[in-house]
């Protein structure tokens, strides 16, 4: 999903209160494609969250949505280490964290 | 008005005075003492009295309020405080904050402090506490806590593989920045890595943080306190110390398209290898009617080896495709084309968020640094990017 704006079509990744191109208050959501391509990635290897045991790998992915000025950037999570090289595809996956709690996350296509 | 009146103006204000605490792991203090330690030093190496200092300026992240300090003090009442950020984005903004209250008339004598307890206390690196509540704030971590970014250093780490993948940064590159910081650590006697020195295999050693970023690319952790004290040049002409005149400073957020609020965002902007410090850094230079090649000698903020790298090209010094062959070169060592964190930065001498590149720049135009430039005039000192950083230009009297 990216946030876009109903009166001049702008698509804005974080989504803001206000359309940033014209002050529009008419914002709404418009589904992203289900692929895309690393943007850039590292591997936690010292951890310092609980919730996330290291190692792990943080990907940061570039999707096309079709009216925007550039890539819309979204966050994956892989458990482990990962290698992936800037520019590998990736794939829209959702997980199922707890009763009632999913988020989409962007895993390595293989 | 005319465009006149909203003109910078050079070298109406100066630094007068410089003051440490030691740099520990453990101070056994409060930060409020450390603070008071910090501004006292500050206070008596410019020749002046406790009383005479009517103003403070201090980072958002300080836990020592001006109200405590002043009280710690013993001055009977403050005309100005203020405070700016975010964090280590702040110290040179907050020294031209205390220009402005000082040109504005508002105050006379101001003291500019970060005190903290940055390793047995409030430790900045953890990044956002496991029990954070994400969303509603403008710092927009709902949209990276869920995936595991959480930390300065997996964000820096981030940047860090854009320039790998766009400008050929190596992890040599990175150890050569690291290595020079923790020579100038080693001929300070302040410092806290002095007595540590590192080869290219300790750096190589050190264990991986958050790739490509291994332990010795992260700063120091450090319990203290750096201040100066800010007045007017015509006034610090008068003072004890050679004044440091404050040439020019200067604030950007970079376009808008870096992402609002705090770090985090900047990872959806346009591009990751263009940040505030490219912006910053044009302001800084016009308003001071200088050039990169005037700049003596650097204090480039340090949180991690990469926020070096990725200032060296946005303040001029060379392109970014030219900066791993500027760095490797041996520019940033003493004797090169520009020495850099002369007291050993935040990778080696103390992390007291940028404060102490401020007191380290101001020494180099004093002559009095650990590893002095030999006559350097222009000193450049930065904050931290991104998203919002500052800069200043000091220059010698
Ligand atoms: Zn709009």
């Amino acid at each position: 999903m990216a946030q876009t704006c109903q009166s001049c079509g702008n698509v804005q990744q974080p989504p803001r209160p206000r359309c940033i191109a014209c002050h529009g208050t008419d914002l709404t959501w418009r589904d992203a494609p289900a692929t895309g391509t690393v943007h850039s990635w590292t591997v936690v290897e010292h951890q310092i969250n609980p919730h996330f045991p290291a190692p792990y790998t943080v990907l940061l992915v570039d999707v096309a949505v079709p009216g925007a000025t550039h890539p819309v950037r979204y966050l994956g999570h892989v458990p482990g280490r990962t290698e992936p090289a800037v520019g590998d595809a990736v794939r829209l996956v959702f997980e199922d964290l707890a009763e009632g709690v999913t988020i989409p996350n962007w895993v390595l296509d293989d | 008005m005319s465009e006149h009146d909203y003109a910078w103006k050079p070298d109406a204000c100066a630094i007068a005075g410089i003051g440490t605490t030691a740099y520990t792991k453990s101070s056994g203090a409060s930060v409020t003492a450390l603070a008071a330690e910090a501004a006292l030093a500050a206070i008596e190496d410019a020749g002046l009295e406790p009383a005479d200092i009517d103003g403070f300026v201090r980072s958002d992240y300080d836990e020592a309020s001006p109200a405590a300090l002043a009280d710690t003090l013993g001055i009977d009442d403050i005309a100005y405080w203020g405070q700016t950020g975010a964090g280590g984005a702040a110290p040179c903004a907050m020294v031209g904050q205390a220009a402005a209250a000082i040109l504005s008339g508002q105050a006379r004598h101001v003291v500019v402090y970060r005190a903290l307890n940055g390793r047995s206390g409030r430790r900045l690196g953890q990044g956002v506490p496991a029990a954070a509540a994400v969303g509603g704030g403008s710092g927009y971590l709902e949209l990276f806590s869920p995936w595991g970014m959480t930390s300065p250093g997996q964000f820096f780490a981030m940047l860090a593989r854009r320039h790998m993948e766009e400008f050929g940064l190596t992890d040599r590159t990175l150890a050569e920045i690291a290595m020079v910081c923790r020579r100038r650590a080693n001929a300070n006697p302040a410092a806290m890595m002095h007595g540590r020195t590192m080869s290219l295999d300790d750096y190589l050693e050190s264990r991986m943080i958050a790739s490509p970023l291994r332990m010795f690319d992260f700063c120091l952790e450090t319990d203290g306190a750096a201040a100066v004290v800010v007045t007017s040049s015509p006034r610090a002409r008068d003072l004890k110390q050679r004044p440091a005149l404050i040439r020019s400073v200067a604030q950007s957020t970079g376009s808008s398209r870096l992402g609002p609020g705090q770090m985090y965002p900047v990872l959806m902007g346009q591009s990751l290898t263009d940040l505030a410090s490219r912006r910053a850094a044009d302001r800084l230079y016009e308003r001071a009617g200088l050039s990169p090649a005037d700049v003596d000698v650097a204090q480039l903020y340090d949180c991690f080896t990469i926020t070096v790298f990725l200032q060296l090209a946005d303040y001029g010094f060379c392109s970014q495709e030219d900066a791993v062959a500027f760095v490797e070169s041996g520019a940033l060592d003493v004797g090169g084309a520009l020495p850099i964190n002369t007291a050993g930065g935040q990778l080696s001498e103390s992390y007291i968020h940028g404060m102490n590149h401020i007191v380290e720049a101001v020494r180099q135009v004093r002559g009095t640094s650990t590893s002095q430039v030999p006559g350097a005039e222009v000193s450049l000192v930065t904050s931290a990017p991104p998203p919002g950083t500052s800069a200043m230009i000091l220059v010698a009297s």
